[in-house]
């Protein structure tokens, strides 16, 4: 599996930190049998929304990306809970080309990992990243703030090392 | 989750998955923070209070995390009955060893105290005889910072104080905590 | 398989068609369904637009998981979205989607009194759509 990008989102919305791995540019997507019939030009005469954006490839920077990936996050948890009632959460989704998996703790703290689609759902995984690095790492760090505004205190050099040596794992 | 569940999650926690240190070092520890803090303020208890409960709440805000980590609970409390449980079977079981008994729950289920039936902070301890501390000094008011700070960070607005304490001579130690609202998700901010 | 709900959305994000097919979707009022709709279609656009790879034509969201349902969405080359709501795991929703596709395409399409655009409200439709979905439960 190829691990694309890692975001952690704090209870006031605000992206904490954001991490992105190369992608090796050379691997094609792989072909999806009902994703065909949705181009590029459906997807964009659709996005009413998001339509005056310049669309230069997918070439966001990695804040803007954040902003938008929170948005998606924060209403499909919405949605799911309003489906499904309160105890429902979110846990994945895909599309033709990567999947996003979230994990929410009960703190609101939100963690978001995008990988190829062939990975399997990673809720375990994000929950140990929250268990075995941000707790011990970030929250544990006397020294680190409680609130981490701009992502103070959670790049620190350790959960950085953890983050890359667990997603190696997982690769 | 029954309640029986909770003691067990409680207990399990506790012997598994928690490091342990001498207790006398933490009431030592404890001890000297707070009679270093009457120190510089100049036996200004209310103050004092005051400090404690600040320290403690920072230490919840950090504490909810390990909790939640380690107790593994995934889910919120169906209601604040089950949040007192938590905080007493699992809660104070796992950090200070100790299971507070749960009482007074006012009518309309907001409200409750935690008997503390022993209080590591408290050992040795005898309040100093200035005529002042025994009526206005709260010892262990860092506990009260702690659950407010925690729950805080689980969307509760609480209240928390001591109402009686051994150490000034009542028969219990309790705290009373109350529901103030249940804070609601915040909406990420529209800069558009 | 167990079906939850199958839901339509035009082009612009309006719901046309809704119908729950067995229990396991929290009853909601219209009014909120119509407000689901319009986000999940705004969500879908972006969806697309923060593909980490680089890959041209990166299509928006197509499965999305919960811990109680999963739910396909497939966006016809039109532009309409189909919705199927289903229980957890189930591996094969593209089949279904496939065939309400048709079923549409058959009995509302095909209607020269409907309207594009607008709800459907067709018995056919309603009929065929049960007739395929329940018995699979």
């Amino acid at each position: 599996m190829v691990v694309y990008s890692f975001f952690i989102f704090d209870r006031h919305c605000e992206c904490i930190y954001i991490r992105q791995w190369l992608e090796s540019t050379s691997t094609p997507a792989p072909a999806q049998p009902l994703s065909r019939p949705v181009t590029a030009s459906s997807a964009t005469t659709t996005a009413t929304s998001t339509a005056e954006k310049p669309t230069s490839g997918n070439k966001l920077s990695m804040a803007e990306q954040a902003k938008l990936v929170f948005g998606v996050i924060f209403s499909l948890r919405n949605m799911v809970k309003k489906l499904c009632g309160p105890d429902d959460s979110f846990l994945c989704f895909r599309t033709g080309h990567y999947k996003l998996h979230y994990y929410e703790t009960i703190t609101s703290l939100r963690f978001v990992m995008l990988t190829d689609i062939r990975t399997e759902n990673l809720k375990l995984s994000l929950h140990q990243i929250y268990v075995n690095l941000y707790v011990e790492y970030v929250v544990k760090n006397p020294l680190s703030p409680v609130e981490h505004a701009g992502g103070e205190g959670v790049n620190n050099e350790m959960f950085e090392l953890g983050i890359d040596g667990f997603v190696r794992t997982i690769q | 989750m029954a309640s029986t569940t909770r003691a067990r999650l409680g207990e399990e926690v506790w012997k598994s998955r928690t490091d342990k240190i001498n207790a006398e070092l933490v009431t030592l520890t404890y001890g000297s923070v707070v009679a270093q803090l009457c120190k510089d303020l100049d036996g200004d208890y209310a103050e004092v209070n005051k400090q404690l409960d600040k320290m403690g709440y920072n230490i919840g805000l950090r504490l909810i995390e390990d909790f939640l980590a380690k107790s593994n609970m995934q889910q919120k409390c169906a209601n604040f009955r089950d949040t007192a449980d938590v905080i007493s079977k699992v809660g104070f079981k796992m950090f200070l060893n100790i299971i507070p008994t749960i009482a007074n729950w006012s009518s309309d289920n907001k409200q409750f105290s935690l008997l503390l039936d022993e209080n590591p902070l408290a050992d040795f301890v005898e309040l100093p005889d200035d005529g002042k501390a025994q009526g206005e000094l709260w010892y262990s008011n860092m506990l009260c910072g702690v659950i407010r700070g925690a729950l805080e960070m689980v969307q509760m607005q609480v209240d928390v104080h001591f109402v009686s304490d051994i150490l000034r001579g009542h028969d219990t130690t309790e705290m009373r905590i109350t529901l103030i609202r249940y804070i609601d998700d915040e909406m990420p901010q529209d800069d558009e | 398989m167990v079906v939850y709900a199958v839901l339509i959305l035009n082009k612009a994000g309006g719901l046309i068609y809704q119908r729950d097919f067995n229990p396991g979707l929290q009853k909601i009022s219209a009014n909120d369904y119509l407000i689901i709709a319009g986000t999940f279609h705004g969500v879908h656009a972006i969806t697309s637009q923060i593909s980490p790879t680089n890959d041209t034509g990166s299509s928006g969201l197509e499965v999305l998981e919960s811990e109680h349902f999963v739910m396909r969405c497939f966006q016809t080359l039109t532009g309409i979205k189909f919705l199927i709501f289903a229980e957890p795991r189930q591996p094969n929703l593209d089949v279904v989607v496939r065939r309400v596709y048709e079923l549409y395409a058959d009995y509302v399409m095909k209607n020269p009194f409907y309207q594009i655009e607008m709800p459907i409200r067709s018995e056919g439709f309603d009929r065929h759509l049960a007739a395929y979905i329940k018995p699979q439960a």
